[in-house]
Protein backbone atom coordinates (compact mmCIF):
# COMPACT_ATOMS: atom_id res chain seq x y z
CA UNK A 1 0.00 0.00 0.00
CA UNK A 2 3.07 2.24 1.10
CA UNK A 3 5.84 1.89 -0.68
CA UNK A 4 9.18 3.45 1.35
CA UNK A 5 7.67 4.74 4.75
CA UNK A 6 9.11 1.91 6.62
CA UNK A 7 12.75 1.98 4.87
CA UNK A 8 14.26 4.32 7.24
CA UNK A 9 14.25 7.61 8.53
CA UNK A 10 11.17 9.86 7.49
CA UNK A 11 12.36 12.63 4.73
CA UNK A 12 10.04 15.32 4.67
CA UNK A 13 11.05 16.61 1.29
CA UNK A 14 10.82 13.26 -0.40
CA UNK A 15 8.61 9.96 -0.47
CA UNK A 16 5.16 11.31 -0.35
CA UNK A 17 3.26 12.67 -3.80
CA UNK A 18 1.35 16.19 -3.20
CA UNK A 19 -2.36 15.58 -3.98
CA UNK A 20 -3.35 15.39 -7.28
CA UNK A 21 -0.09 13.47 -8.48
CA UNK A 22 -1.25 10.63 -6.07
CA UNK A 23 -3.38 8.78 -9.10
CA UNK A 24 -5.35 6.08 -7.34
CA UNK A 25 -7.52 7.53 -4.54
CA UNK A 26 -7.94 10.95 -3.36
CA UNK A 27 -7.48 9.91 0.12
CA UNK A 28 -4.16 8.01 -0.72
CA UNK A 29 -2.26 11.27 -0.31
CA UNK A 30 -4.18 12.28 3.36
CA UNK A 31 -3.73 8.94 4.62
CA UNK A 32 0.10 8.91 3.64
CA UNK A 33 0.55 12.00 5.28
CA UNK A 34 -0.54 10.41 8.53
CA UNK A 35 1.45 7.27 8.35
CA UNK A 36 4.31 9.40 8.28
CA UNK A 37 2.92 11.27 10.91
CA UNK A 38 2.46 7.83 12.98
CA UNK A 39 6.15 6.71 11.80
CA UNK A 40 7.57 9.33 12.77
CA UNK A 41 6.41 9.16 16.37
CA UNK A 42 7.37 6.04 16.19
CA UNK A 43 10.86 6.96 15.99
CA UNK A 44 11.06 9.47 18.44
CA UNK A 45 11.95 8.55 22.10
CA UNK A 46 9.62 8.37 24.56
CA UNK A 47 10.53 11.06 26.76
CA UNK A 48 11.67 10.79 30.22
CA UNK A 49 9.32 12.60 31.65
CA UNK A 50 7.01 10.37 30.35
CA UNK A 51 8.87 7.52 31.53
CA UNK A 52 9.30 8.71 35.02
CA UNK A 53 5.77 9.00 35.10
CA UNK A 54 5.12 5.25 34.19
CA UNK A 55 7.75 4.31 36.89
CA UNK A 56 5.00 5.36 39.24
CA UNK A 57 3.16 2.15 38.72
CA UNK A 58 6.37 -0.20 39.69
CA UNK A 59 5.99 1.27 42.93
CA UNK A 60 2.70 0.21 42.62
CA UNK A 61 3.58 -3.15 42.18
CA UNK A 62 6.59 -3.74 44.15
CA UNK A 63 5.33 -4.22 47.35
CA UNK A 64 2.72 -6.67 46.36
CA UNK A 65 5.32 -8.71 44.80
CA UNK A 66 7.45 -7.86 48.13
CA UNK A 67 4.66 -9.75 50.28
CA UNK A 68 4.15 -12.63 47.67
CA UNK A 69 7.49 -13.44 48.62
CA UNK A 70 7.21 -12.89 52.47
CA UNK A 71 3.90 -14.59 52.88
CA UNK A 72 5.77 -18.00 50.67
CA UNK A 73 8.42 -17.99 53.16
CA UNK A 74 8.87 -16.54 56.51
CA UNK A 75 5.47 -14.86 57.50
CA UNK A 76 7.01 -13.69 60.71
CA UNK A 77 8.99 -11.26 58.93
CA UNK A 78 6.49 -8.85 57.98
CA UNK A 79 5.54 -7.48 60.94
CA UNK A 80 9.29 -7.37 62.21
CA UNK A 81 9.55 -4.97 59.21
CA UNK B 1 -4.62 -6.26 34.81
CA UNK B 2 -1.35 -6.15 36.97
CA UNK B 3 0.23 -2.66 37.06
CA UNK B 4 2.73 -4.31 34.85
CA UNK B 5 0.93 -4.70 32.28
CA UNK B 6 -0.72 -1.84 32.49
CA UNK B 7 2.16 0.07 31.78
CA UNK B 8 3.55 -2.03 28.92
CA UNK B 9 -0.02 -1.36 27.67
CA UNK B 10 0.43 2.46 28.35
CA UNK B 11 4.24 2.58 26.93
CA UNK B 12 2.65 0.30 23.76
CA UNK B 13 -0.03 3.57 23.18
CA UNK B 14 2.41 6.27 23.45
CA UNK B 15 3.29 6.44 19.47
CA UNK B 16 -0.24 6.59 18.82
CA UNK B 17 -0.89 8.75 21.25
CA UNK B 18 1.80 11.08 20.17
CA UNK B 19 0.47 10.86 16.87
CA UNK B 20 -2.49 11.72 17.55
CA UNK B 21 -1.62 14.26 19.83
CA UNK B 22 0.31 16.08 17.43
CA UNK B 23 -2.46 15.96 14.17
CA UNK B 24 -4.88 17.42 16.59
CA UNK B 25 -2.55 20.38 17.78
CA UNK B 26 -0.53 20.93 15.40
CA UNK B 27 2.04 21.33 18.13
CA UNK B 28 4.70 19.00 18.96
CA UNK B 29 5.48 20.26 22.89
CA UNK B 30 1.58 20.70 23.35
CA UNK B 31 1.11 17.40 22.16
CA UNK B 32 3.91 15.55 24.66
CA UNK B 33 2.40 17.83 26.98
CA UNK B 34 -1.28 16.27 26.21
CA UNK B 35 0.24 12.75 26.23
CA UNK B 36 2.03 13.36 29.41
CA UNK B 37 -1.64 14.57 31.36
CA UNK B 38 -3.06 11.83 29.36
CA UNK B 39 -0.47 9.30 30.74
CA UNK B 40 -1.37 10.58 34.34
CA UNK B 41 -5.07 10.46 34.14
CA UNK B 42 -4.88 6.89 33.12
CA UNK B 43 -2.74 6.15 35.72
CA UNK B 44 -4.50 7.91 38.56
CA UNK B 45 -7.89 6.15 37.25
CA UNK B 46 -6.63 3.03 36.33
CA UNK B 47 -9.59 1.09 38.02
CA UNK B 48 -12.11 2.94 35.43
CA UNK B 49 -10.61 1.08 32.66
CA UNK B 50 -12.24 -1.78 31.95
CA UNK B 51 -9.55 -4.95 30.84
CA UNK B 52 -10.13 -6.56 27.56
CA UNK B 53 -11.74 -3.08 26.22
CA UNK B 54 -9.84 -0.80 23.58
CA UNK B 55 -7.43 0.92 25.84
CA UNK B 56 -6.30 3.01 23.02
CA UNK B 57 -9.93 4.18 22.55
CA UNK B 58 -10.13 4.87 26.31
CA UNK B 59 -6.46 7.26 26.00
CA UNK B 60 -7.67 9.41 23.31
CA UNK B 61 -10.78 9.97 25.10
CA UNK B 62 -8.77 11.38 27.95
CA UNK B 63 -6.70 13.18 25.72
CA UNK B 64 -9.37 14.77 23.57
CA UNK B 65 -11.10 15.98 27.04
CA UNK B 66 -7.85 17.28 27.94
CA UNK B 67 -7.42 18.86 24.89
CA UNK B 68 -10.26 20.58 24.88
CA UNK B 69 -10.56 21.67 28.29
CA UNK B 70 -7.28 23.38 27.90
CA UNK B 71 -8.57 24.75 24.61
CA UNK B 72 -11.66 27.06 26.12
CA UNK B 73 -8.67 28.31 28.24
CA UNK B 74 -6.69 28.86 26.07
CA UNK B 75 -9.31 30.54 23.52
CA UNK B 76 -9.86 33.01 26.62
CA UNK B 77 -5.95 33.65 26.96
CA UNK B 78 -4.84 34.10 23.49
CA UNK B 79 -8.37 35.39 21.37
CA UNK B 80 -6.41 35.46 17.72
CA UNK B 81 -3.74 33.19 17.79
CA UNK B 82 -6.08 30.71 15.53
CA UNK B 83 -6.88 33.64 13.07
CA UNK B 84 -3.43 34.68 12.84
CA UNK B 85 -2.08 31.18 12.08
CA UNK B 86 -4.26 30.97 9.59
CA UNK B 87 -3.11 34.30 7.65
CA UNK B 88 0.32 32.33 7.48
CA UNK B 89 -1.27 29.38 5.51
CA UNK B 90 -2.60 31.13 2.66
CA UNK B 91 0.07 30.30 0.27
CA UNK B 92 1.14 26.69 0.64
CA UNK B 93 4.67 26.06 -0.20
CA UNK B 94 4.99 22.54 -2.62
CA UNK B 95 7.98 22.64 -4.38
CA UNK B 96 8.74 20.54 -6.91
CA UNK B 97 5.08 18.70 -6.02
CA UNK B 98 6.12 17.64 -2.81
CA UNK B 99 4.60 17.63 0.50
CA UNK B 100 5.91 19.33 3.35
CA UNK B 101 4.13 17.27 6.85
CA UNK B 102 4.47 20.50 8.89
CA UNK B 103 2.50 22.03 5.58
CA UNK B 104 0.32 18.90 6.09
CA UNK B 105 -0.07 19.75 10.02
CA UNK B 106 -0.66 23.05 9.22
CA UNK B 107 -3.66 22.44 6.83
CA UNK B 108 -5.01 20.23 9.24
CA UNK B 109 -5.36 23.30 11.92
CA UNK B 110 -7.47 25.02 9.16
CA UNK B 111 -10.16 22.43 9.75
CA UNK B 112 -13.05 22.74 11.65
CA UNK B 113 -12.38 20.84 15.39
CA UNK B 114 -15.12 18.70 14.97
CA UNK B 115 -14.13 17.65 11.18
CA UNK B 116 -10.54 16.98 12.43
CA UNK B 117 -10.77 14.97 15.31
CA UNK B 118 -12.98 12.56 13.20
CA UNK B 119 -10.76 12.11 10.30
CA UNK B 120 -7.43 11.39 12.70
CA UNK B 121 -9.85 8.49 14.36
CA UNK B 122 -10.92 7.26 11.40
CA UNK B 123 -7.92 8.04 8.85
CA UNK B 124 -4.97 7.38 11.23
CA UNK B 125 -6.14 5.69 14.31
CA UNK B 126 -7.49 3.46 12.60
CA UNK B 127 -10.60 3.59 14.56
CA UNK B 128 -13.84 2.18 12.49
CA UNK B 129 -16.98 4.72 12.27
CA UNK B 130 -18.41 2.72 15.09
CA UNK B 131 -15.60 3.28 17.50
CA UNK B 132 -15.33 6.83 16.73
CA UNK B 133 -19.22 7.80 16.97
CA UNK B 134 -18.72 6.20 20.18
CA UNK B 135 -15.74 7.89 21.02
CA UNK B 136 -17.46 11.31 19.76
CA UNK B 137 -20.91 10.58 21.59
CA UNK B 138 -22.41 11.24 17.86
CA UNK B 139 -23.73 8.89 15.06
CA UNK B 140 -22.22 7.01 12.90
CA UNK B 141 -23.48 9.13 9.66
CA UNK B 142 -22.37 12.58 11.94
CA UNK B 143 -19.22 10.89 11.64
CA UNK B 144 -18.87 9.79 7.87
CA UNK B 145 -20.14 13.05 6.38
CA UNK B 146 -17.20 15.02 9.03
CA UNK B 147 -14.88 13.07 7.56
CA UNK B 148 -16.08 13.25 4.18
CA UNK B 149 -16.21 17.05 4.61
CA UNK B 150 -12.49 17.03 6.01
CA UNK B 151 -11.20 15.37 3.21
CA UNK B 152 -12.98 17.52 0.90
CA UNK B 153 -11.48 20.71 2.72
CA UNK B 154 -7.83 19.46 2.58
CA UNK B 155 -8.08 18.44 -0.77
CA UNK B 156 -8.98 22.14 -1.67
CA UNK B 157 -6.16 23.59 0.80
CA UNK B 158 -3.61 21.58 -0.13
CA UNK B 159 -4.20 20.71 -3.81
CA UNK B 160 -4.88 23.73 -5.77
CA UNK B 161 -4.53 22.56 -9.53
CA UNK B 162 -2.42 19.19 -10.70
CA UNK B 163 -1.26 21.20 -13.37
CA UNK B 164 0.09 23.99 -11.72
CA UNK B 165 3.25 25.20 -12.92
CA UNK B 166 5.90 27.40 -11.05
CA UNK B 167 7.94 29.10 -13.64
CA UNK B 168 8.70 32.77 -15.10
CA UNK B 169 6.33 32.33 -17.93
CA UNK B 170 3.30 31.25 -15.61
CA UNK B 171 3.95 33.74 -12.67
CA UNK B 172 3.99 36.69 -15.33
CA UNK B 173 0.68 35.40 -16.76
CA UNK B 174 -0.64 34.94 -13.45
CA UNK B 175 0.51 38.53 -12.59
CA UNK B 176 -1.33 39.91 -15.71
CA UNK B 177 -4.22 38.45 -15.30
CA UNK B 178 -4.65 39.85 -11.34
CA UNK B 179 -3.83 43.34 -12.84
CA UNK B 180 -5.90 42.90 -16.02
CA UNK B 181 -8.69 41.86 -13.16
CA UNK B 182 -8.01 44.53 -10.89
CA UNK B 183 -7.64 47.70 -13.00
CA UNK B 184 -11.51 45.99 -15.03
Amino acid sequence: MVQNVKAGKPRFSDGAAAPGQVGKTKEDWIGNQFRRIYDEALDDDIPDDMMSLLEQLDGISLPSAESDDNTSSTPGEETSK
Amino acid sequence: MSEASFKKALVEAIPSLRAFARSLSGNRDRADDLVQETLAKAIANRERYTPGTNLKAWLITILRNQYYTEGRKRKREVADSDGDHAATLTAIPQQNGHLELTDFLSALQCLPEDQREALILIGASGFSYEEAAAMLDTRVGTVKSRVSRARARLEELMSGSPDFVRDDAAIQASTDMLNRALNA
